[in-house]
């Protein structure tokens, strides 16, 4: 508080001294500690504000990306499902410098990435291509999809790890098991689902782009960014398995996606090759406890 | 608009009476009490650390937001067997969906419980990923999802249509807004049901949804 509450003088009244020192004292104590009771509404404006190199950011305290183009796309074989691989070439690494993270910050994490190919070249979501026939011509689409996560490293030097309240998309799997996820510690906010459906060729070739990106007001202690990365897994699979929603790394070329059924990937093989295209990470942190 | 205090000083000789006083110590203090601006505060005064953490945004985060009026619903895939192989999937059916646009009831922003915008603009964010089982293999089943930010019942942004099995949804839109109490939500609609297929399958599912609204201050 710092609002002047003095009482004028009173006709008649006798002044003193100590009276009339208080209503000073009362002025001077109130310029001493001037705040948004002392200003008025849209009172400041810009010219009021401090100038800064490259004008003024707030309440962005901190904000970058990196990103990688087509030449930089990787392969990567022998993908199931049960474990994830790091996207090379795109990551912020805030180690020389990093960010500090307050109570009531927003901490906003976009990114995209391009899928590109998978090496299934009679891929689809109701069933290999060509091998679709009889009973099997009316089978629906499952929900099969490349799955996209930011981790970021909150310790220098130290391991990468799962965003707050997210699951773990980075554990390690062993088919078929899933990735639970729930309404509260295991959240699924942060992924970007990418669909595998696409032009068949010699491979399949999706050639889509997906935007994911993690809004999140942080509470409680300081947290210190040092590292965000991209990752992807997959195929995954969006089921409800053991009670709870889950995405899946199934046994793939067996049960429904044996040969004899949905035979994905094409038989023999029961793996995929996915090659991920150009892809961008961004991270924006915002000042502010409202 | 507030003026720089321009009372006179009370000279020396001058008998003092109260409302002179008053008056002269009047004009200061409201000045004070709430009148300063930009009339007299000096230019370039106020840096980082005079600015309060919320003095030019508010920030609002609505997390995990999933489709509702779900269930537990069975899919079958024929095989050669001849047989069937079944999986559960939590979503919605046509046993529950008649068509047109669904506004998510559980999730918003200012309409379950009030949020107050400052004049100015507002940006608005909407992530979320999707199931959809879009179509049969002979090609007889095709459907699509669509979404939509409202803000106050009117759509601000409209994703195309996604024809996808699974995707990936992320709207963006930058509104004005003025002072007061406003509502955001999000709403979706599927393909109604195309006359075959059975209506109780799984057919639409969204989940790890934001809605996040900036709100920068005129």
């Amino acid at each position: 508080m710092s609002t002047i509450s003095t009482t004028n003088f009173e006709a008649g009244e006798t002044t003193n001294r100590t009276d009339a020192n208080n209503k000073f004292s009362a002025v001077a104590t109130a310029t001493g500690s001037i705040n948004e009771e002392n200003v008025r509404s849209e009172g400041i404006d810009r010219r009021t504000l401090t100038t800064v190199a490259n004008g003024r950011t707030e309440p962005i305290v901190f904000i970058d990306y990196d990103d990688r183009n087509n030449s930089a796309a990787t392969t990567h074989a022998a993908q199931t499902g049960e474990s994830s691989v790091v996207l090379s070439n795109v990551a912020l690494d805030m180690t020389s410098s990093p960010v500090t993270v307050k109570a009531g910050d927003l901490i906003r994490i976009h990114y995209t990435a391009m899928l590109t190919s998978i090496n299934d070249g009679a891929y689809a979501t109701f069933g290999a291509a060509g091998n679709n026939g009889g009973s099997r011509s009316s089978n629906p689409a499952d929900a099969i999809g490349v799955v996209f996560f930011p981790t970021w490293q909150l310790s220098s030097g130290g391991a990468f790890s799962a965003l707050t309240n997210e699951a773990n998309w980075l554990s390690s799997l062993t088919a078929p098991a899933g990735i639970t996820i729930n309404n509260t510690t295991a959240k699924s906010d942060s992924i970007a689902f990418c669909s595998m459906e696409g032009v068949l060729d010699t491979n399949c070739f999706p050639n889509r782009q997906v935007h994911g990106c993690w809004n999140y007001k942080h509470t409680g202690a300081d947290i210190t960014l040092y590292q965000i990365q991209l990752n992807m897994r997959g195929p995954m699979v969006y089921q409800y398995t053991g009670g709870n929603r889950v995405f899946y790394a199934p046994t793939w070329n067996a049960l429904r996606y044996e040969v004899t059924c949905m035979d994905i990937p094409a038989s023999p093989a029961t793996n995929f090759s996915i090659v991920v295209g150009n892809a961008q990470l961004s991270l924006t942190v915002m000042r502010g406890d409202s | 608009m507030a003026f720089k205090w321009t009372e006179g000083e009370h000279r020396s000789g001058n008998i003092l009476d109260a409302d002179e006083f008053n008056n002269s110590f009047n004009a200061f203090k409201g000045e004070i009490n709430g009148g300063l601006d930009r009339e007299n505060l000096p230019n370039a005064s106020i840096s980082n650390d005079e600015l309060a953490s919320n003095a030019m945004v508010k920030y609002v985060v609505v997390p995990n937001i999933r489709a509702q009026d779900t269930s537990v619903l069975d899919l079958e895939w024929a095989d050669t067997s001849p047989g069937t192989v079944t999986q559960e999937y939590i979503a919605i059916s046509y046993n529950t969906y008649a068509g047109g646009w669904k506004t998510n009831s559980a999730y918003n922003i200012g309409v379950s419980s009030a949020e107050i915008f400052q004049e100015g603009m507002l940006h608005l964010e909407f992530n979320c990923w999707y199931f959809l089982r879009n179509h049969f293999a002979n090609g007889g089943f095709q459907i699509w999802c669509q979404f939509q930010i409202l803000v106050d019942g009117t759509p601000v942004v409209t994703s195309d249509r996604q024809h996808q099995n699974v995707g990936q949804i992320h709207l963006v839109a930058d509104v004005p807004i003025s002072t007061g109490s406003h509502s955001v939500q999000i709403r979706w609609r599927i393909t109604p049901w195309p006359g075959s297929g059975a209506m109780d399958d799984p057919v639409f599912y969204y989940d790890g949804g934001q809605l996040t609204a900036i709100n920068r201050y005129r």
